[in-house]
């Protein structure tokens, strides 16, 4: 044996196929059977073992659905079907459609060449064979492939849990039928909106009966978006339930929710919040608001729309925090909007904000005809949010509306819509 | 055809990489086979010629060609490509037939004592 061969044969020595891809199911396709049999061998050498043959075109396309190769390797010329027809059938398959398919071929010529890879084909192969050039290039397809399987397995895993965990969230939120029997009680309506600005928010709204038809209704919105927002709306869901008693004192249920966020939440994690307790009976409303958006009111049937002063820290900032309930009336014909700043920051076309006083000027504009979720979808309109817009951020909007006491029709109406609720998906419609 | 003899029997370089690449065993026993996988490409050849089916003798050639030049045979592999590229008459290819199956021969000489040397 010459020194040369020495240095050949070490060299093919150090080649290691890394050992995840031995396993790979390779499909060699070519009609000369000793022409099989070398690229085999080749591919043996280097401890492959999952090998099937098809001796052209027609068997390669049988071979393809019985053996469900992981790559393959395809002779250009073959008598029954050419190595260009084989690659287009393959890519029209859904389940091949990326599986790598390697084309030998002596042919240099660049046309050829364009079309070989325009009819779908990965990478090609010289001929005569060059043992090492075919290792590497089956290492590099497979590799490729292999990483991009597991990258699409990955992301079909997250998008499932995620959507498990949409839909929990999504049943944090008030059911409809609690909702409308709370709203029928009140002489009023309800109407609300709530979208994330991905998979899972950081928006939470809810309906907390009190008694003698008097109900809370809270609107938070904590800090960023996605999971570590959205498993902060649990925890606060959780909290905001403990203390049932609180329940009738804005000022104090948000103090005791303070107090003990500031030691659940992470520094630079907290939320803004408003609490709402509707007296329909007292025609009162009774508020606490912490660092959240103004609420906007309207004061019986001849009211303007105003902005609700609020002040205070958010959630979670500060220990011993004392938030104040300030009081307001809410007679009939009023009507009450609350939001996240994800409706008022939200950028349009043109990037402009409609601003708290935006949605002030919109309210305004809205006749008392409109029910309040059209009064919802006239104000989304105004600040460019429509139903295929992409949300920056989470945003969510209630409307309380005593402007007109819901006719009997209405009722009825609410009866059916409450039904049809019933029956959807607990996660639809909300 | 006195050109093709410009061409090396076998291609050196080829079967050095064949040799590091493939189990020995397996590797002697694949060029045991060239020489009848010739014979046949030149029956395929030869019968197709005597049909009149040109096209048939290109693929012939082709098939011939592929496993000759993987093999390191050289010299067959490019009777075969001139055969398979070149030619375009009939009388061209019966006149290049001799020298096809001198190379034939030849090379599957070659062969028999690469093996035993192997």
């Amino acid at each position: 044996m010459s020194p040369v061969m020495d240095i050949v044969e070490s060299a093919a020595d150090e080649r290691v196929v890394p050992e995840g891809l031995v396993d790979a199911r390779i499909l060699i396709a070519d009609d000369d059977p000793l022409c099989r049999r070398l690229v085999a061998g080749v591919l043996r050498a280097q401890k492959f073992t999952n090998i099937a043959f098809a001796e052209g075109g027609l068997s390669a396309m049988e071979q393809l659905r019985r053996f469900r190769p992981d790559l393959l390797l395809l002779d250009m010329q073959m008598p029954d079907m050419s190595g260009l027809d084989v690659c287009r059938q393959i890519r029209v398959q859904a389940d091949f459609a990326d599986t790598p398919i390697l084309v030998q071929t002596a042919t240099v010529d660049r046309k050829k060449m364009g079309e070989l890879f325009s009819a779908g084909a990965s990478d090609f192969l010289s001929k005569p064979i060059n043992p090492s050039e075919l290792i590497a290039r089956v290492v590099v397809h497979l590799e490729r492939w292999n990483s991009l399987r597991a990258l699409r397995d990955y992301r079909e895993r997250i998008s499932r849990e995620l959507d498990a965990a949409r839909r929990m969230q999504v049943e944090l939120l008030p059911d409809p039928i609690t909702l409308q029997w709370a709203a029928r009680t009140a002489d009023l309506r309800i109407a609300s909106y709530n979208r994330s600005s991905s998979e899972l928010g950081g928006d939470l709204w809810g309906m907390l009966p009190i008694s003698n038809g008097a109900f809370g209704i809270f609107l938070a919105d904590f800090t960023g978006h996605g999971v570590n927002a959205a498993l902060n709306t649990f925890r606060l869901h959780a909290l905001i339930h403990e203390y049932k008693a609180l329940h009738d004192d804005p000022g104090a249920l948000l103090s005791m929710l303070n107090e003990r966020l500031v030691r659940l939440l992470r520094v630079g994690q907290f939320a803004t919040f408003m609490y709402v307790v509707v007296d329909h009976r007292a025609g009162v409303l009774k508020c606490a608001s912490a660092g959240a958006p103004p609420a906007i009111l309207v004061q019986g049937t001849d009211g303007r729309a105003r902005l609700c002063d609020s002040s205070g820290f958010p959630l979670g900032v500060e220990r011993g925090v004392r938030y104040r309930t300030s009081r307001r009336k809410f007679p009939v014909g009023s009507l009450l909007l609350l939001f996240s700043d994800g409706i008022s920051e939200f950028p349009d076309a043109k990037g402009e904000r409609i601003g708290d006083d935006g949605l002030l000027a919109a309210l305004n504009a809205c006749g008392p005809a409109l029910t309040p979720q059209e009064v919802i979808d006239r104000l989304c309109g105004c600040a460019g949010i429509t139903e295929g817009t992409p949300l920056p951020d989470d945003t969510t909007i209630v409307c309380i509306d005593r402007r007109a006491s819901p006719r009997r029709d209405d009722q009825a109406s609410c009866d059916r819509a409450a039904k049809q609720l019933a029956m959807s998906s607990p996660g639809g419609g909300r | 055809m006195t050109i093709v003899s410009d061409v090396p029997l076998m291609d050196q370089d080829q079967l050095d990489l064949l040799r590091a690449a493939l189990d020995p065993d397996e590797l002697r026993a694949m060029l045991g086979q060239l020489p009848s996988a010739a014979e046949q490409g030149l029956a395929a050849i030869k019968a197709a010629l005597a049909a009149g089916d040109l096209p048939q003798v290109c693929r012939a050639a082709h098939v011939l060609k592929g496993s000759a030049s993987s093999f390191g045979a050289a010299r067959l592999a490019e009777i075969a490509r001139r055969i398979e590229l070149d030619l375009t008459t009939s009388g061209e290819i019966e006149a290049c037939l001799p020298v096809l199956c001198e190379t034939v021969a030849a090379t599957a000489d070659e062969l028999a004592r690469w093996v035993e040397r192997a």
